[in-house]
């Protein structure tokens, strides 16, 4: 760990930041209602980035959805599920205003990695009626944030929190039999982790 | 940090059995094991929580939703056994730019589609009301009424006076005013088997309406009483072969109504007892009238309307058209199931162990099923347990089953050189298959228990099941049994959907 955290100062790399976030995703679409009341799609994941010229940095991320529900359908009920990775990739701008407060404005692709799963009997690992159907939908967000760190001069590393919420959608994708579903809307992330 | 990664990767692995469960929601039953057609196509299936209709394959499994106009009302079959009528409602904006979300100024539009081959062959907009559905036995009209009994609302004036004449094949409609609200149509054949001619009924009123005018008319209209205030309730009414007379039976009385559909007249035979049930026999142009309060049965002649009595042990108030023979039978009541020769009035006797709750001919006409309620003769073997008892009507044997539970339905398959019945028991999660040509008669074991059975036009038999995600299993006669499951999930988005008639 502590040879992560000084390799930059020591091989004099470009700063780099690592955080571990939560974030949300607005999902209004009716499909999501099989597995939701609400129409957010809550996540947690992970979220790297390395200054690439000036205040540019590289952004990538990771998240992991994964929400269910008890579906009743009539008098009987089943269960369903949507897990989903959300990949993120793209550019951040960073306006260093002073030490503590750093406000940035990010574009990055979206990729949304979803699977819808439906199961006749929960108590029942191997049931004749386990389905699941995959799909990606590709698209993209924009977000405007802020990272507030606390300045540790003496440290190779400064703790971080960052917020940023915006706009992001991706395409209408196909679920095979069970139908179709896009995504979009606001996007909310917080994270917090270290940056040297 | 490596505890964090750990959560995480877990949350990501989740499999079966362990699927994240935060919510509850909501929907309608996406199928109905009870609401199920079998034709040539495959099954089709009603599906309520998307408001739509599914065509199963029996042989894939996979089920293809039926694209219609609007959400699915009403499914009726046709007679043919090969199309479905459905009945849509959708709600329309006016504006033909507007969004149904946004719109304040809406329309309903109320369609009959007519289904083939997994699509809408014939869409017919129809107005508000149309809610009865009757076809020709030819399965070339359907003849639409207005049941008020059925309507939540009413949203416009409606003729209760008049039919709605729809033709299968093409979808022209024609409104037939009849002037009175219909209550019972019959239909005349003629001999290539095309329906000629409607019988509409109603308190008190007869009309004849000729279905082979363009567009079909009435012709013949006649009160069956002098004084408007009596009011007479037809409790059964046949047609003779020729289509020239319709015998009309009034509730709790003896009189049999002889209507002369061509020079409109009615002459009254008068009977021993009130009739409860009758039966055309084209073959002995005659026809047969039990009553349950008298131990005889009459038969009719069709050409000077004489009545011929015949006694018999005890009244019978059921008859089973068998072509050439005619089934006597009471449900719940008396043991005896008989086989009368229109013809000659001959009886052969079946005596069944426990009075019969259903009575079901085999297609090939050889055979009888009949399910027994519990029997209550304490000396009898099968004291305290229902039953099933095979006639075989081409001799006076009968064979007694006993059933583990309550038989429920029977369905038949006939091919060339054999000859299936599946039994279907209360609760019981096994069918019971009959060989009834070769006497081996075997259990089949279901994934689930039955909830109704039907037969397949490949010679294989359907069992539904009661699963929220859909189940079905495809009973060979031999016993082998394929499962079909998850199919209701086809579309399963759509019934959290916005509807289109208007209804969430």
């Amino acid at each position: 760990m502590w040879t992560i955290l000084f390799a930059p100062a020591a091989l004099a790399l470009p700063p780099m930041e690592v955080a571990i976030e939560v974030g949300s995703l607005h999902n209004g679409d009716s499909a999501y209602d099989v597995v939701s009341d609400e129409d957010i799609v809550t996540s947690v994941g992970l979220r790297g980035g390395i200054a690439v010229a000036g205040p540019l940095h590289v952004v990538v991320g990771w998240h992991r959805a994964s929400q269910g529900a008890s579906v009743f359908a009539g008098e009987t009920a089943f269960q369903s599920a949507y897990q989903a990775n959300e990949w993120t990739g793209g550019l951040k701008g960073v306006w260093h205003l002073h030490d503590v407060i750093q406000p940035y404005v990010s574009a990055q692709a979206l990729v949304l990695q979803g699977a819808f799963k439906f199961d006749g009997d929960a108590s029942d690992d191997d049931n004749i009626d386990q389905l699941v159907e995959r799909a990606v939908h590709p698209g993209g967000m924009a977000t405007l944030g802020a990272c507030a760190t606390v300045p540790l001069p003496d440290w190779p590393a400064q703790p971080a929190l960052w917020l940023e919420g915006g706009i992001a959608g991706v395409s209408r994708a196909t679920y095979g039999n069970f139908g179709d579903m896009a995504a979009g809307g606001f996007i909310f992330r917080a994270g917090a982790g270290v940056q040297f | 940090m490596r505890r964090i990664s750990l959560v995480l990767l877990l949350a990501a692995c989740r499999g079966w059995g362990n699927l994240p469960d935060q919510d509850n929601v909501y929907t309608g039953p996406l199928w109905d094991p009870n609401a199920v057609w079998s034709t040539p196509d495959g099954l089709y299936l009603s599906l309520p929580a998307s408001k739509g209709l599914g065509l199963l394959d029996p042989a894939t499994g996979k089920l293809e939703k039926v694209v219609l106009e609007g959400d699915v009302d009403v499914i009726r079959a046709a007679p043919d056994g090969e199309r479905l009528a459905v009945f849509t409602d959708e709600r329309v904006c006016k504006d033909p730019d507007g969004e149904l979300e946004d719109c304040d100024d809406f329309t309903d539009k109320r369609r009959l589609a007519v289904v083939q081959g997994g699509r809408a062959e014939v869409t017919v907009d129809i107005s508000e009301g149309w809610n009865q559905l009757t076809f020709t036995p030819d399965g070339r009209t359907a003849l639409l009424s207005i049941d008020t009994t059925l309507l939540d609302d009413v949203g416009a004036v409606l003729d209760l006076t008049s039919l709605l004449a729809v033709n299968l094949d093409d979808g022209a409609s024609a409104t037939v005013h009849v002037g009175f609200a219909p209550d019972e149509l019959l239909f005349t054949t003629l001999p290539d088997g095309t329906n000629d001619r409607a019988v509409v009924l109603a308190y008190g009123e007869v009309a004849v309406v000729d279905l082979m005018a363009s567009p079909p008319i009435r012709t013949v209209s006649f009160p069956l009483v002098l004084d408007p205030d009596d009011i007479a309730v037809p409790s059964d009414v046949v047609l003779t072969p020729d289509g020239n007379h319709a015998m009309l039976s009034i509730a709790g009385a003896t009189e049999l109504y002889i209507l002369d559909l061509l020079n409109p007249n009615i002459n009254i035979v008068d009977l021993d007892a009130p009739p409860v049930a009758m039966n055309v026999s084209a073959e002995a142009d005659n026809t047969l009238i039990v009553s349950t309060s008298a131990s005889s049965f009459t038969l009719v002649d069709h050409q000077f309307f004489d009545a011929t009595v015949i006694e018999i042990d005890e009244p019978k108030s059921a008859v089973l058209d068998g072509g050439a023979f005619d089934l006597l039978w009471s449900p719940k009541q008396g043991q005896d199931v008989l086989r009368v020769d229109p013809l000659t009035g001959g009886v052969v006797e079946y005596r069944l162990q426990t009075a019969p709750t259903q009575l079901l001919l085999s297609p090939t006409e050889e055979f009888a099923i009949a399910l027994t309620a519990q029997n209550q003769d304490f000396g009898s073997p099968f004291y305290g347990h229902p039953g099933l008892e095979i006639l075989n009507l081409a001799s006076e044997d009968v064979q007694p089953l006993l059933l583990e539970s309550q038989g429920i339905a029977a369905a038949f398959t006939a091919t060339e050189g054999s000859l299936h019945a599946l039994i279907l028991q209360e609760g019981v999660d096994y069918v019971y298959a009959l060989d009834l040509y070769g006497g081996q008669n075997i259990e089949i074991d279901l994934e689930e228990p039955p909830i109704t059975i039907g037969a397949l036009s490949d010679g294989n038999f359907y069992v539904t099941h009661d699963d929220p995600m859909g189940l079905i299993s495809i009973v060979d006669p031999d016993g082998d049994v394929t499962l079909l499951s998850g199919f209701a999930t086809t579309g399963i988005f759509d019934a959290f959907g916005p509807s289109e008639s208007g209804d969430y």
